[in-house]
């Protein structure tokens, strides 16, 4: 039965994976990727990964599909779509690197050991009780640290590349949608609830800063999609310094340890201070995905409607 | 042990498949798709190896770094896509064709 389901959702992956590269229009494209992603959070679980499944379904399937399909609107308007997709040789070389791929997989030892006895060694030392939230923020915090510097990164390309030095400048004033606006006084409040419970649940449970970072990014978009004015009221100030804290407290932890003359990112193994790590961690990775599916489109809608006027 | 399999080679046929569509597609919002997809399958091999864990549950590290994978690879696809914006704010186009160059701005 299990192998029946596994088989099902690998078919599934591959036949969407099939039309999204194969359909015509853009559009149906971008909604089969919605699918696709959807269908990946499946297999994570499938996988014993409910971390993971969490982010794919709110990051792969939620935030990408806000994105693909608002830059659609804006490049490709509906009706002047052209049939994009011609059969092309370039196929079959993509096919039989696959079967040589497929090939290697067979000779991979099935008895390899991880580094999950190296995770287990190393859950005594930690004051967490969850060992993927222990390797993000404890074992490997250089990745988590690094991951957050990218995000960084991409929130100042984008602004760099829409010349604009504010994200949240050009979201006043907000459009009146009154169903909108019912809706998000419903859903902001569960959001809010939800990505709360999945951070406090990460310290020995699965959940943690990136699931509660991406659910709260989910809830800062509807906000901006229902046209709410509070994003675009929050000072700019308090937008900058929480899109920087998870950063610049990791920052912080390594320069203390230098100081303190001890390996970089050692910190105390205080349970308090790899709280508000990951706390922060979360707050910068809501508030940077949120700008980065803000920051990219309102400036030019609103360029555009002044250029008009 | 037969979830690996599967899962391995659909990792595999996804990165294939994403590649594809990545050097067939002349369309750049395509292209990012394509690329999404191709992650997509190289997570998937990630998580199918930690599967094999001797000890019967599932190795952290990969799961903890497919969740950072994640996250840059949204900053990439979000990047990208402004990127594309500009290029068909600044020629009209949706593609990248090598023959209008700084050429075709002079005219």
């Amino acid at each position: 039965m299990a192998l029946l389901l596994d088989m099902l959702v690998a078919f599934a992956l591959v036949a969407t994976a099939w039309r999204i590269m194969r359909s015509p229009g853009h559009f149906q494209a971008v909604v089969l990727f919605i699918t696709f992603g959807l269908l990946l959070s499946l297999a994570w679980a499938r996988l014993h990964s409910p971390d993971i499944a969490l982010a794919e379904a709110a990051v792969g399937a939620g935030l990408a599909g806000v994105l693909l399909l608002d830059t659609l609107r804006a490049v490709a308007p509906p009706g002047t779509v052209k049939a994009g997709a011609h059969f092309s040789w370039l196929l079959f070389p993509c096919l039989l690197l696959a079967g040589l791929l497929s090939l290697s997989i067979m000779h991979i030892q099935p008895d390899i050991h991880g580094l999950s006895r190296a995770v287990a060694a190393g859950m005594q030392a930690t004051s967490l009780e969850y060992p993927v939230t222990a390797v993000l923020l404890d074992f490997r915090g250089y990745d988590t640290w690094l991951e957050l510097g990218v995000l960084l990164a991409a929130v100042l390309g984008l602004l760099c590349v829409r010349r604009k030095n504010s994200i949240r400048a050009p979201l006043l004033p907000a459009p009146a949608e009154p169903v909108g606006r019912w809706l998000i006084s419903i859903l902001l409040p569960i959001i809010i609830l939800v990505g709360g419970f999945l951070l406090w649940l990460g310290a020995f449970a699965p959940g943690g800063a990136f699931q509660a970072g991406v659910v709260w990014a989910a809830g800062g978009v509807l906000l901006w999609q229902a046209g709410h004015p509070s994003l675009g009221a929050l000072p700019g100030s308090l937008w900058r310094v929480s899109a920087v804290l998870g950063f610049a407290l990791f920052w912080v932890l390594a320069a203390a340890a230098l100081i303190r003359n001890e390996p970089m990112l050692t910190h105390p193994q205080a349970k308090g201070w790899i709280l508000a790590v990951e706390y922060a961690a979360a707050l910068s990775i809501a508030v940077c995905l949120t700008s980065l599916a803000i920051g990219g489109q309102k400036s030019e809608v609103r360029g555009q409607g002044s250029g008009d006027r | 042990m037969h979830g690996f399999y599967i899962y391995a080679v659909t990792a595999m046929l996804l990165f294939c498949l994403g590649l594809f569509g990545l050097v067939s597609h002349k369309n750049l919002l395509r292209k990012i798709v394509a690329l999404n997809v191709m992650a997509g399958g190289v997570f998937l091999f990630f998580i199918s190896i930690a599967n094999l864990d001797p000890s019967g549950g599932v190795d952290p590290v990969p799961q903890a770094m497919v969740l950072t994978g994640i996250v840059v690879a949204i900053s990439l696809t979000a990047f990208a896509l402004c990127l594309a914006r500009r290029i068909h704010e600044k020629t009209g186009q949706n593609e990248l064709d090598t023959s209008c160059s700084i050429e075709g701005e002079d005219r």
